[in-house]
């Protein structure tokens, strides 16, 4: 089956990942990740000062600032400000910096679809560079579902997203997928278990037409797509870790 | 977040530097940091790296009705709202004086300077125009943000191309990229922002301050000159008083670092334009 | 805050030396609160954890308007009026009518919000609500079309906010969809250049139409309280500032998704959404006989 984007060849290829870490000068971690054509910058200052008004006394604030490529920020970048922040307080171990602040801001970079996915890609590795304490590591994909074929296709360009019937983005933390991938190596030789395989799905947003059991579809391959992604950020922390290793020795 | 001034040892340091005729990040008075500049996948899309200060500028536009008065004018508008990404101090919302300073001179620079035409922008008189739009994202504050800013939203400008139209009668049709080659924007000339900073009465100035330089200069101006020699812009708000020596002084540095600048932009226009020419086939 | 409270000298040898009363407990530790209660299957309201609060909607509340409805949902009250204004059509859509969904939550429904520009959470929800319309393709745009180019109806569907306790996403797409199905516009004549709405007689099936919703999606929303993700469904103002996280579902009535989302607490197993789905379809039939009830 051929994809409106002419670079992939099937329905549940991801664009080439791409990311980079530490960039910024002034901020305290900072990470960019691309997915194709979409990117997005992020940055991260914390744990600092905190505004008496923003100030929680068990732990730290955390604040989301999502800034479009183009015009003001608007209602969109508001809700997307939101699902970042709300996924992140459970994810961070914020008690450990008590009447803190933790800003974390959101700059698209380039915009060809799943923005929030790249997004969310680019503040999980802000957040590892700038060194603030998580419970685990979260990675994000989004699909659709065309309105012609009916097919679920993953990470989707703008051109494909105006075919879509429904968009679904979905976050999966990598403590299910680690439980996931243990239970695999005990299930070796039962084939179906792997199959039946699910991820705990951390953060969830899909709009558009569809039935119950496409949702799960998705769901489910949304969850096999997000270990590719877990598995490159957990690359990039390593190869960025091993570089500064080689600069302390040299 | 308050911006945290600078420690006296780094003060005085720096400021015993500059006596000594010398910059703690080794340049000389009048040099200028390394400029980079980056293109996006897609026209109007320009990274612009200062040193470690770094900007994103991105030119897009849409088709709008034009304002009754003006039936033949296109529209240019410019967002320079600073992102807390450049720094925490900078807060979303409430502007602080500075900010309201860099982006009023970055619209002074660009707007009023006249540097695109804006007749050129109309497809029906009365009905249709195009409106242009420039967001400059400012990504990493290290000091002299305007310059930044200026050189990326130029080369955006420059960089970008508009889709092409046909006005039949009173219909127009809009073509896409693909359907036909998009248009370049007509670009009358190139404005170039350089800011000195002055310290120690005014004996010693430097261009492109870094950002711990801002924190202890004792005045500043930006100037703004195109290849032409011609001054689109001065600004000097506040700060020590300067002889008229030194303000000519300025300008002949100005006018060196300005025709470096355009030929590095030029450079860089020319070699994209190259490397899409080879892609495309 | 009442003071603490010491307790009989008969009992405080075998107690400790301090009780509360129950509502200081209450406002000391909410979160523990409702975890004594929670633990038993029941709710402070006396509701059962998957229980909804009664709801009731009524149209056609603001005469003014062109279609309105009210909802409550428990202690939670909002109104939403659509007006709709003949409008000029956007130059890249010249026969597509708009419609601008806004929830404004003003200081009068809580004190938690201030008055001035709309809060984030205003904002969210608006944003949620224009998406579901949207994306679910509710209304086909081109029938709000007058003439090409021209002129088209513009529909602006406010919603406020009168008293907040909670679940403010649910009750404000049930009274946005009502208040569309209550919708009625007078049919407009368009004569070069000029579009004549007449006003004078009243309106009857000859001289305005309704709106055509090619579905009516309702919505039921679950907060999860706790790391046990404990299922709250509908929860209220106090209930929802101890939860970190919710699942909200958005059906039509032909049973398939508008929307599904889960934001916020720790990481939810799939067998929860579906539970929460199948709730949710329980739920909008429950909702839908108590709409259908009103109209007539």
């Amino acid at each position: 089956m051929s994809r409106l984007d002419r670079t992939r060849t099937s329905a549940h290829q991801l664009r080439p990942f791409f990311s980079s870490q530490n960039l910024l000068n002034r901020a305290d971690g900072s990470a960019q990740f691309d997915f194709g054509g979409s990117s997005v910058l992020c940055s991260v200052v914390g744990p600092a000062e905190v505004k008496i008004r923003q100030e929680k006394l068990d732990k730290a604030t955390i604040e989301v600032i999502a800034r479009p490529l183009v015009g003001l920020p608007g209602v969109a970048d508001k809700a997307r400000e939101r699902s970042i922040q709300e996924t992140l307080e459970p994810l961070i171990l914020s008690s450990l910096h008590p009447r803190t602040l933790v800003q974390i801001v959101v700059q698209t970079m380039k915009d060809d679809g799943c923005i929030l996915s790249t997004a969310f890609n680019a503040t999980i590795l802000a957040l590892l560079d700038a060194g603030i304490p998580l419970q685990s590591i979260l990675g994000s994909v989004t699909c659709m579902i065309d309105s012609e074929t009916n097919e679920i296709l993953l990470d989707p360009t703008t051109e494909e997203l105006a075919r879509s019937k429904s968009t679904h983005v979905f976050v999966f933390d990598n403590k299910t997928s680690i439980a996931g991938s243990a239970n695999k190596d005990q299930a070796k030789d039962q084939d179906q278990d792997q199959d039946s395989l699910e991820g705990a799905i951390l953060y969830s947003d899909s709009t558009g037409i569809f039935t119950e059991n496409e949702y799960f579809e998705c769901a489910h391959a949304g969850f096999k797509a997000a270990q590719a992604v877990h598995g490159f950020i957990r690359t990039a922390v390593q190869k960025k870790l091993e570089k500064e290793y080689q600069q302390t020795q040299a | 977040m308050k911006e945290a001034d600078p420690s006296t040892n780094e003060r005085e340091f720096l400021l015993q530097a500059l006596k000594d005729g010398a910059r703690i990040d080794g340049r000389k008075f009048y040099d200028f940091r390394t400029l980079r500049l980056e293109f996006g996948s897609e026209y109007g899309a320009v990274e612009v790296q200062l040193g470690n200060t770094r900007v994103l500028a991105k030119v897009s536009c849409e088709v709008i009705r034009p304002y009754t008065d003006k039936p033949t004018e296109g529209f240019l508008t410019f967002n320079t709202e600073l992102s807390p990404m450049a720094s925490a101090a900078f807060e979303v919302g409430r502007q602080t004086d500075e900010e309201v300073l860099v982006s009023r001179l970055i619209e002074k620079a660009m707007k009023r300077s006249r540097a695109l035409d804006t007749e050129g922008l109309c497809i029906v008189a009365g009905e249709k125009v195009w409106s242009i739009r420039v967001d400059i994202h400012f990504l990493d504050h290290d000091g002299n943000l305007v310059d930044a800013a200026c050189i990326a939203a130029i080369t955006a400008l420059l960089h970008f191309r508009r889709p092409d139209v046909t006005v039949v009668g009173e219909d127009v049709t809009i073509h896409t990229l693909e359907q036909r080659n998009p248009v370049p924007l007509s670009v009358h000339h190139i404005p170039i922002c350089v800011t000195f900073a002055f310290f120690d009465n005014g004996e010693r100035m430097i261009v492109d301050p870094t950002f711990l330089e801002e924190q202890v200069k004792e005045g500043d101006m930006t100037m703004t000159l195109n290849v032409h020699k011609e001054v689109c812009a001065l600004s000097k708000a506040g700060g020590i008083p300067m002889d008229l020596d030194q303000i000519l002084q300025c300008t002949r540095v100005a006018i060196v670092k300005v025709t470096e600048i355009t030929a590095q932009i030029q450079a860089a226009l020319d070699t994209d334009a190259k490397k899409r020419q080879v892609s495309r086939k | 805050m009442t003071a603490l409270e010491s307790t009989s000298p008969s009992l405080a040898a075998t107690s400790p030396a301090f009780t509360f009363s129950a509502s200081t407990f209450q406002k000391l530790h909410p979160t523990e609160f409702f975890r004594k209660f929670a633990s038993q299957g029941v709710r402070p309201d006396g509701r059962l954890l998957n229980a909804f609060r009664p709801t009731t909607v009524h149209y056609g509340v603001i005469t003014t308007a062109n279609g309105s409805a009210m909802v409550r949902i428990g202690g939670t009250t909002v109104v939403c009026g659509v007006k709709a204004e003949v409008a000029e059509p956007k130059l890249h859509t010249p026969d597509h009518g708009y419609f601008v969904p806004n929830v404004d939550l003003s200081p009068i429904c809580s004190g938690a919000f201030r008055p001035g520009p709309p809060s984030a959470q205003a904002q969210v929800v608006s944003e949620s609500i224009d998406r579901v319309l949207k994306e679910s393709k509710v209304l086909d745009l081109k029938d709000l079309c007058i003439e090409e180019g021209k002129a088209v109806w513009a529909l602006w569907v406010d919603v406020v906010c009168v008293s907040y306790d909670g679940n403010i996403y649910d009750a404000a797409l049930t009274a946005v969809m009502a208040a569309l199905a209550n919708v009625r516009i007078r049919k407009p004549t368009y004569d070069e250049g000029v579009v004549k709405v007449s006003g004078a007689e009243d309106m009857n099936d000859d001289n305005s139409f309704k709106l055509k919703l090619a579905r009516t999606p309702l919505s039921a929303t679950f907060a999860l309280f706790d790391t046990s993700l404990t299922v709250l469904a509908d929860p209220n103002d106090s209930e929802e500032s101890i939860c970190d996280g919710s699942i909200s579902v958005t059906l039509d009535e032909h049973g398939q998704l508008c929307a599904v989302s889960k934001v916020g607490a720790g990481s939810s197993s799939q067998s929860l959404l579906k539970q929460c789905i199948d709730r949710t379809r329980e739920r909008a039939t429950e909702l839908r006989a108590i709409m259908s009830q009103q109209q007539q």
